[in-house]
């Protein structure tokens, strides 16, 4: 038996993360209109306009939630807190955004800005992830989550620092000869190492927690490990120590048995749940996971078969299909969860239900408009004239995601308003 | 013992315990306790139970937590909660 001292509030502000959830979908937006005004260029990976709506996407929408989602999980899985969780905040979210729209736009219109948004973009990211990886790493933790958040955090400063050398090369149009093994590392880095472990060390607390099911196996809990240590073998291809066709292949399958691994049992797990009602959330799980499996499919196709031009379809699947399907996933959850909690913490019984912050209706209606942006986006490989068209859905999902996120938000705002009623005869302090 | 209102939240997909245990909070009176049963620590629970004049104590298994709720001022439920759980 003990009395738990977690008696602090052990909950940020809820600013803190709610400026990062609700800024994302800006950048998504700014993407989406980027990719109607310029369609072809997206089927040509290095073209200038490709790299800034991957990274309107990647650092606007990817890092801007998972930075505000940190703040948020750190209290809930390990028990502890940022210090000055609103300053941090404030700090890192004004950097993250001048440094995103810097880079992006920078690297079509104006070059010279693109170094020091990539610095913005750093100090952006190590604000949040350094104290958080020294609070993780000093705590006693040792929970497969904790384990693997470590592990994603190290990978997400190591791909910005990597980002930050390529935005220098960039900026002076002055690339090394190791420029391609740089780009190569980074990609690895960034979506596997961060997005990819980050999500599967998540996904051993979240899906058990919200939807009911069994946990994860030990075995399974190994995977941030394992995809770190393929990442190292990745690292020595791209650098040439281990050269040759079988080890690229091999690397490659290593991935991929790793990306398929985590889908299937997370799938497997969404048909053991006790409650199994099927609310957004759990379709965009599904659609995520999907998309995980399919994004195997095509690296294999890719990397055995050697066919090319498939990263447009690797990029769809995996930062679409799979990254923001997880993330809007996410959203519903953490949204009306954190409104109602921050209500509740305040000793208020009388407020609406996590329902009433978002209602089941719209976020449906949003994901469909969802499902249908990533199927336009997959036929328009093949069509590349329906990219126009699939660019317009898209923008409506994201304006959309960002409408609903306003509801819940303006809610919170209304009823925070109020006074506190009291009950049972309790004085609240 | 004293009144006891045992909520079992197990099989609650999250966040929904925490709702539950928000609603219970306002049937708790003096002279009585919640006995919690739940399949992980509640952690986003205790600054709620803290804020507002609430005191508890948890009992951890393997796969299952117990968390027993009292109103903090409720002095004489406290001492037997302690006797109880010791």
């Amino acid at each position: 038996m003990f009395s738990s001292n977690l008696s602090l509030d052990q909950a940020p502000p809820l600013s803190a993360p709610l400026r990062f959830f609700l800024t994302a979908p800006l950048f998504a937006i700014i993407a989406s209109i980027f990719i109607i005004v310029n369609p072809e260029a997206m089927f040509m990976h290095k073209d200038l306009m490709t790299i800034a709506v991957v990274h309107l996407f990647t650092i606007g929408y990817f890092g801007l939630i998972m930075l505000g989602a940190l703040q948020q999980m750190l209290p809930v899985l390990a028990g502890v807190n940022l210090p000055r969780p609103v300053v941090l905040a404030t700090l890192s979210h004004i950097l993250m955004v001048l440094g995103t729209l810097g880079l992006s736009f920078g690297l079509i219109y104006f070059h010279s800005i693109i170094m020091i948004s990539s610095l913005m973009l750093f100090a952006g990211f190590a604000i949040i992830l350094l104290p958080s990886l020294l609070l993780l790493l000093k705590g006693d933790f040792q929970n497969p989550t904790i384990n693997g958040m470590r592990i994603a955090i190290v990978f997400g400063l190591l791909t910005v620092l990597l980002g930050v050398h390529l935005g220098l090369s960039y900026s002076n149009y002055n690339f090394s000869v190791l420029h391609q093994s740089f780009v190569d590392l980074h990609i690895a880095m960034g979506t596997m190492g961060w997005i990819l472990v980050l999500v599967i060390s998540v996904a051993f607390q979240v899906i058990p927690m919200f939807y009911v099911t069994p946990k994860f196996s030990k075995f399974c809990m190994k995977w941030p490990f394992l995809i770190a240590g393929i990442i190292l073998f990745w690292g020595l291809f791209v650098f040439e120590i281990f050269t040759g066709r079988v080890v690229q292949i091999v690397g490659v399958l290593l991935f991929v048995v790793a990306m398929s691994a985590f889908a299937s049992v997370g799938l497997k797990r969404f048909t053991q749940r006790k409650r199994p009602i099927a609310d957004t959330t759990v379709w965009y799980w599904r659609l995520s996971l999907g998309s995980l499996l399919l994004t195997a499919l095509v690296l294999i196709a890719k990397t055995v078969l050697v066919l090319d031009g498939l990263e447009y379809l690797v990029g769809v699947l995996f930062g679409f299909g799979f990254g923001v399907s997880v993330l809007n996933g996410m959203l519903y959850k953490i949204i009306p969860f954190l409104s109602w909690f921050h209500l509740s913490a305040t000793g208020r019984f009388d407020i609406p239900t996590m329902r009433d912050f978002l209602p089941e209706k719209g976020a449906k209606r949003q994901f469909y408009l969802h499902l249908v942006a990533l199927i336009a986006l997959l036929i328009s490989f093949f069509i590349h004239e329906l990219l126009v068209v699939a660019g317009i859905v898209l923008l409506l999902s994201f304006l959309y995601l960002w409408f609903n996120l306003i509801q819940a938000t303006k809610l919170y705002v209304q009823e925070s308003k109020k006074e506190p009623v009291m009950a049972g005869g309790m004085s609240w302090n | 013992m004293n009144k006891e209102i045992f909520v079992d939240v197990r099989e609650l997909p999250a966040p929904e315990p925490l709702e539950v245990m928000v609603n219970t909070l306002g049937e708790l009176e003096f002279g009585a306790y919640i006995k919690m049963h739940h399949r992980q620590m509640p952690n986003m629970l205790f600054p709620i139970l803290t804020r507002n004049g609430y005191g508890y104590f948890v009992q951890k298994g393997e796969d299952e937590v117990f968390v027993y709720i009292y109103i903090k001022k409720d002095k004489q439920i406290k001492k037997e909660l302690e006797d109880v759980l010791k």
